[in-house]
């Protein structure tokens, strides 16, 4: 089976074919064989129907702007127009603002179409994200390397690759009549450089049209990105010889197309008609020459209209026809990027080639072989000359079997789909970015939830010096952590402050562009796009049961703590049932991998809501640090007094919630009172219960208030003390996700006796004594036994001291991070 | 690969101590046969085993006697059966794989690349994976990091050894210099054998998976809690931290005593109760533990408690300066909510029936949770002036009042009424209500001025507000103490 990845294409220039060269569409096409392309880019309405309906029957998903580029879309207006910011703005110079208003997008070193570009991306973001909202791309390829200013955007999870369809930097300085002296020239010229070197190396891969680009780029950028060669694909079926039939144009006709507002092509036609085409006209006088080709410049146009023999056929529909008319094609370009696809097309049509040695870089053009290469403007005409009064056939069929050897789509389109799978795999073998979602973990207010999620990242950071880790939070929260030195990670808070300022930021920019007339790019989208470019990751993990809407279009693992709302309903009001319902299940639907703290959770997970057991892992709950640091003798007895414990005593720490069934457990010591050295007592910890709580009104019935003790909420270290002196941990509870009591009392060597449902028998293993928690004599019974025989405590205090390490966290550290691990794998995987 | 580069490839030698592991050793010594490496030397120690290791290490130094030798001897743990290995050894490069380990295939001509002394890499290590008994952990990885000797000696800091042991390797002129292992200790004794190699020499880390490392119950560190792991290797690390008199002994015991201290965990504490202490509005208490917590970890103090506040200043400070004051009060509701509540704004037009008519408001302050809106201040304008003010701390009902000239306000006068600060009860108790609102205006009163009985002062056009107990407020209807819905 072939690579699948998800592949989404962001370009300017929508790539759709006929009624263009169509390169990247014959990329694209081979691409979306083997994997799902998408595309996002501006769709013009003078682009072909026939065209983009073409394009869009090979993609997954088509994402285009379909409003034409000129008008961009009306931002909402600012919320509160600030008036006397808006005049105070006005009465600066323009020249004054536009700088201002460069900075805060940090545009200021770009070249000044970097605004255009972001103007394009900020009227795509909508799609952009819809893009993402549908599936998780493994790639985002980005065309030519004027979109630079787009990656400050994009989210960090898809590789990048950037396709250069010529080496900018590279060629511009070259151009004839260039001004060299002219400043602002130079300065563009600079930010054109800065720009691609930027670009090389802050993707993961770059492809380049030649192996000559790809040299050139080398020396000039030394790019950290793995730079490869993309040849350009030609339709060779399409570009064929006249059809049977067709009825050639009789006049000499010499052709010459292209892109009409492409500098070097402008250059090129001008050079000719200046240079070379009296001399031609020279010889025989009834040639014609044609150029044919998109949105001609107006100096163009200008010189075609005064100079005699010449036709200029702007925006043709089909480009064929002029080729099977044309006796000779030409190519006088002076200076120009890339490879020019023009040559090929000629070949594959056999039509005979004259063109200057700039012109054929990259296209293994051989004068003689393939073509006739001349440089000075009198042997150039000659060539051609030549070729009007008697076409060279063998030369020609030379042509076609080079562009069929080297430029044919299976052929040089392999690359490209080769780039797009090393992209990955380059993207694959980076150590991850991981983004921990703790945005409702404020100190003090989660309760278990806080303190699994604190040892697991505090076990985290003591086993992983590799990957990096990114955690949104509170701020506090964030610095309750210690880190030791070498853990790569990064706090993002939730704290509005933050989010207030970057608002102001926007709203400034966007005045600042009203006031200029420039379109407002800030918008709610872009604003969205840039919060997970700097958010920075590549997986998400939930900590606290459910996934937050705004993460979910990333790649996520999700921890479940338990179902028990499907076990107890009756424990919820119904809307909070049907509000975790709802919640836990779209969470499920939409992790990636999906951790359980308990096998028992894992289980429940597959036979309530029917997820695979592949999709799942159990990873335990990790017990406090602190738990394992022995309380000495004397602390403790002085603890326990303070707080009115003394004596032997069971205990019992739990929330006064009802699934924890304090009422049956003093009902069952009230069953086994009479069984019971008389020195015994219940303590319970936690919440106080009321004075309507079914337990308490038992107690009061019953007379029992001198034998169960309640020590309300208490300190770590008071609970430490209480797990110590206990005589035994009873643990009635009816359902429990992990059930961190159990694995607590058995760190401090304390004999258990616990409920036999759902996930204690995991916890507890053989350390743990087992009863059925309904049944109220069962539980007399466990109590009345794990007392009165001193056997059973020394053995399960036995087995307990073996069942302890259990608990490592380095182990479920280890067990969380190959989760992450081998997410971040599948992700990208083939 | 041709001949000639492969026999000047340096001779490594792997010690395999070996005892009682027949369920793994066969995969430790297959990945040995697995390195094609030309010029290996495997030394298997075995100290006795019972179950079948003997007799699977017999068969590979059978099947290859060129690699394998191996030695059958009791010996008194781990670490004499790795010395006993060394001393037999004659490669250039040495290292050791437990028998539960495993080296990646051809890592070893890695290895042999790396390792060169004359560019002072005499000990290098590579990355390397846990595996579980069922291999449940593929991915998650040992940690390999070395920074310094100290940061290695300072184990209290991270917890763990963070140099793999089956991924590392060194050159003999380092074993020669440090020498072999101590015999007095079994357990963790990479860890000690890294403290002496970390005097001396710089370990060189190479980012690339070298070796497997086994967690499994059976496995010799299984059988402690992390807990008797770190002061096992505390104490270690302590043989090593040199005489009383060198700068690295000082070192390490202020770091090790600091550690002991706990401070980050009491400046957790105390900027828990700075922040508390502020949401309660005790500014000293808060202040005080700002300082307590600013003591034991400045860091803390800065990020958690200074620098919010001072973003949050610098935020208000920078629209204070860019937008206009007005609190958007061109777009805010200004009328008063069915549960009596009003905004910052309020405004109303009223009549004015009588030639000296007096305008009271009756309003009441509700004081909210943590100190957004403890006292408030209100002033009544009447047609742009403001005629009447009040500030407010406890909560209660309080008027304001003032008497206006028909005559002069042909009819009807625009009342407004301004209070800050406001609150959303969103913000303040978790109820789903994002109104601004400021005070409760329980009844506006339009009656003709009466000038009192025995006032012979003529009153001013702005009275000062009645008090609420002199004021005879006639309400009758119950009033909502909290905000309501708004309808």
């Amino acid at each position: 089976m072939a690579a699948m990845h998800n592949v989404l294409t962001l370009t300017t220039d929508l790539p759709f074919f006929p009624g263009k060269n169509g390169n990247d569409f014959f990329n694209l096409r081979h691409t979306a064989r083997r994997h799902a392309v998408g595309v996002v880019a501006p769709l013009h309405p003078h682009y072909p129907a026939e065209g983009v309906a073409n394009l869009e029957s090979l993609l997954c998903g088509s994402y285009f702007w379909p409003r034409p580029i000129t008008a961009p879309a009306p931002l909402p207006p600012l919320r509160n127009p600030p008036p006397r910011l808006a005049r105070w703005l006005k009465s600066l110079p323009p020249r004054v603002r536009n700088a201002l208003l460069l900075r805060l997008l940090r545009l200021q070193r770009q070249p000044a179409e970097a605004y255009g570009q972001l103007t394009t991306l900020a009227n795509c973001a909508p799609y952009l994200l819809r893009a993402m909202a549908d599936r998780h791309w493994q790639l985002i390829v980005l065309i030519q390397s004027s979109t630079e200013p787009w990656l400050d955007y994009l989210p960090s999870q898809p590789a990048k690759m950037v396709y250069f369809h010529d080496v900018r930097s590279d060629y511009l300085p070259n151009r004839p009549g260039g001004s060299e002296h002219n400043a602002a020239d130079r300065r563009s010229l600079q930010a054109i450089f800065a720009q691609e070197e930027r670009y090389c190396r802050r993707v993961d891969t770059v492809g380049f049209v030649s192996e000559l680009d790809r040299q050139r780029a080398i020396k000039l950028f030394q790019p950290t990105a793995e730079a490869g060669v993309c040849p350009i694909p030609v339709d060779t079926d399409y570009y064929t010889t006249a059809p049977a039939g067709w009825r050639k144009d009789g006049r000499p006709i010499v052709l010459f197309t292209g892109h009409l507002g492409h500098p070097p092509n402008v250059d090129a036609v001008l050079y000719f008609l200046g240079q070379i085409w009296p001399l031609i006209r020279h010889e025989i006088p009834a040639a014609v020459f044609q150029v044919a080709g998109l949105l001609p410049d107006p100096e163009l146009q200008q010189a075609c209209r005064n100079t005699p023999g010449v036709e200029l056929c702007p925006n043709v529909p089909d480009i064929r026809p002029y080729f099977w008319n044309a006796a000779v094609y030409v190519v006088p370009m002076r200076f120009g990027g890339g490879v020019r696809q023009k040559i090929f097309e000629a070949w594959s049509m056999e039509v005979p080639v004259v063109c200057t040695a700039m012109a054929a870089e990259g296209t293994r053009a051989v004068s003689g072989q393939n073509c006739w290469l001349r440089e000075s403007p009198s042997t150039f005409a000659a060539a051609v000359v030549e070729l009007l009064r008697g076409p060279d056939r063998a030369v020609v069929a030379g042509a076609k079997a080079t562009v069929l050897a080297h430029n044919s789509i299976p052929v040089a389109a392999t690359p490209y789909e080769e780039l797009v799978r090393r992209t990955v795999n380059v993207k694959r073998k980076r150590p991850y970015k991981l983004l921990f979602d703790l945005r409702w973990m404020r100190i003090g207010a989660a309760g278990g939830q806080e303190q699994m999620t604190h040892e697991l990242i505090s076990a985290i950071s003591r086993l992983d010096y590799r990957n990096e880790y990114r955690m949104f939070c509170p701020r506090s929260t964030y610095y309750e952590w210690e880190f030791p030195r070498g853990f790569r990670c990064r706090g993002c808070f939730t704290e509005p402050t933050g989010a207030k300022l970057s608002a102001l930021q926007a709203g400034l920019a966007n005045l600042l562009a009203q006031t200029l007339r420039r379109p407002q790019l800030l918008t709610p989208e872009m604003r969205a796009l840039r919060w997970y470019h700097q958010l920075d990751f590549d997986v998400v993990h939930s900590v606290c049961g459910y996934s937050h809407p705004d993460l979910r279009a990333f790649p996520n693992i999700l921890t479940v703590h338990d179902l028990q709302h499907v076990h107890f309903p009756e424990f919820f009001s119904p809307e909070a049932r049907a509000e975790r319902e709802r919640l836990y299940r779209e969470s499920v639907g939409h992790a990636t991998h999906i951790m359980c703290v308990s096998e028992f959770t894992r289980m429940d997970l597959h036979t309530s809501y029917g997820v695979p057991l592949e999709k799942m892992t159990t990873v335990w709950n990790i017990p406090s640090r602190a738990a394992w640091l022995k309380v000495e003798e004397r602390q403790r007895r002085r603890l326990l007094a303070r707080m009115g414990v003394r004596g032997r005593y069971l205990f019992f720490p739990a929330h006064c919630w009802p699934h924890k069934n304090h009422l049956r457990l003093v009902e069952a010591f009230k069953l086994a009172e009479a069984e019971l050295p008389p020195d015994i007592q219940l303590v319970f910890a936690g919440r106080q219960f009321d004075e309507k709580h079914a337990a308490a009104e038992l107690i009061r019935a019953e007379g029992l208030e001198s034998r169960v003790v309640h020590v309300g909420y208490r300190s770590p270290l008071e609970v430490r003390a209480l797990y110590g002196g206990a005589h035994a941990l009873v643990f009635p509870s009816l359902f429990e996700g992990f059930g961190m009591p159990v694995a607590e009392a058995i760190i401090a060597d304390c004999p258990v006796a616990c409920s036999q449902t759902t996930s204690l028998p995991e916890i507890g293993g053989d350390a743990a004594m087992y009863f059925d928690p309904r049944n109220a004599k069962a539980i007399a019974r466990a109590l009345i036994e794990i007392i009165t025989s001193q056997k059973i405590r020394a053995d399960l205090v036995a087995a307990g001291r073996q069942r302890k390490r259990t608990f490592s966290p380095r182990l479920s550290a280890a067990k969380a991070l190959s989760v992450y691990a081998r997410v971040f794998q599948e992700v990208y995987s083939e | 690969m041709t001949a000639r580069e492969m026999k000047n490839l340096p001779l490594i030698s792997i010690a395999v101590p070996s005892f009682n592991q027949g369920r793994f050793i066969r995969e430790t010594l297959q990945s040995l046969v697995d390195q094609q490496y030309p010029n290996l030397e495997v030394i298997i120690q075995d100290g006795g085993s019972t179950d079948g290791a003997v007799e699977i290490a017999r068969e590979f130094a059978e099947r290859e006697p060129h690699i394998f030798k191996l030695f059958v001897e009791k010996d008194t743990g781990h670490a004499q059966a790795v010395n006993r290995a060394f001393r037999r050894a004659n490669g250039e490069i040495l290292g050791y794989l437990n028998t539960d380990d495993t080296l990646y295939p051809g890592c070893l001509h890695r290895v042999a690349q790396e390792i060169s002394p004359s560019r002072g890499r005499n000990v290098v290590f590579g990355r390397c994976l846990f595996t579980g008994e069922g291999s449940p952990y593929v991915g998650a990885e040992h940690p390999s990091k070395f920074t310094s000797h100290f940061d290695h000696l300072a184990i209290w800091k991270r917890g763990y050894n963070t140099i793999p042991q089956p991924a590392t390797f060194w050159h003999r002129r380092v074993y020669e210099r440090c020498g072999g292992f101590d015999e007095n200790h079994n357990h963790g004794l990479d860890y000690l054998q890294w403290c002496k190699f970390s005097r001396d020499f710089v370990f060189h880390g190479v980012d690339e998976l070298w070796a497997t490392y086994r967690m499994h119950s059976a496995s010799v560190s299984a059988n402690k809690t992390e807990q008797d792991w770190l002061e096992i290797m505390t104490r270690y690390s302590r043989m090593h931290w040199g005489p009383w008199w060198h700068p690295l002994r000082w070192r390490c015991e202020i770091s090790h005593w600091i550690h002991g201290q706990h401070r980050h965990e009491r400046a957790c504490h105390h900027a828990r109760r700075a922040e508390q202490a502020w949401d309660r509005g005790q500014f000293a208490a808060a202040v005080w533990e700002t300082i307590r917590t600013g003591h034991l970890s400045p860091r803390m103090a800065w990020h958690r408690l200074l620098q919010p506040v001072l973003a949050d200043k610098t935020y208000s400070g920078l629209v204070f300066l860019l937008f206009q004051k007005t609190d958007d009060a061109a777009s805010a509701f200004v009328g008063k909510y069915n549960d009596n509540w009003v905004g910052p704004v309020y405004r109303q037009t009223i009549e004015v029936p009588h030639p000296q008519t007096e305008i009271m408001l009756v309003l009441e302050h509700v004081p909210q949770p943590r100190r957004h809106h403890s006292s408030i201040e209100v002033v009544l304008l009447i047609n742009g002036r403001a005629v009447a003010r009040e500030k407010r701390s406890a909560g209660g009902q309080f008027g304001l009042k003032a008497i206006v000239d028909k005559s002069t306000n042909s009819g009807t006068v625009e009342l407004e009424l301004r209070t800050r600060p406001y609150f959303i009860p969103r913000l303040v108790s978790d109820a789903a209500d994002d109104r601004k609102l400021a005070v409760l205006l329980l009844e506006t009163i339009v009656r003709r001025y009466q000038p009192p009985r025995n006032g012979l002062r003529p009153l001013k056009e702005t009275e000062r507000a009645v008090r609420p107990r002199d004021a005879k407020v006639e309400h009758e209807r119950p009033v909502r103490r909290g905000p309501g819905k708004r309808s």
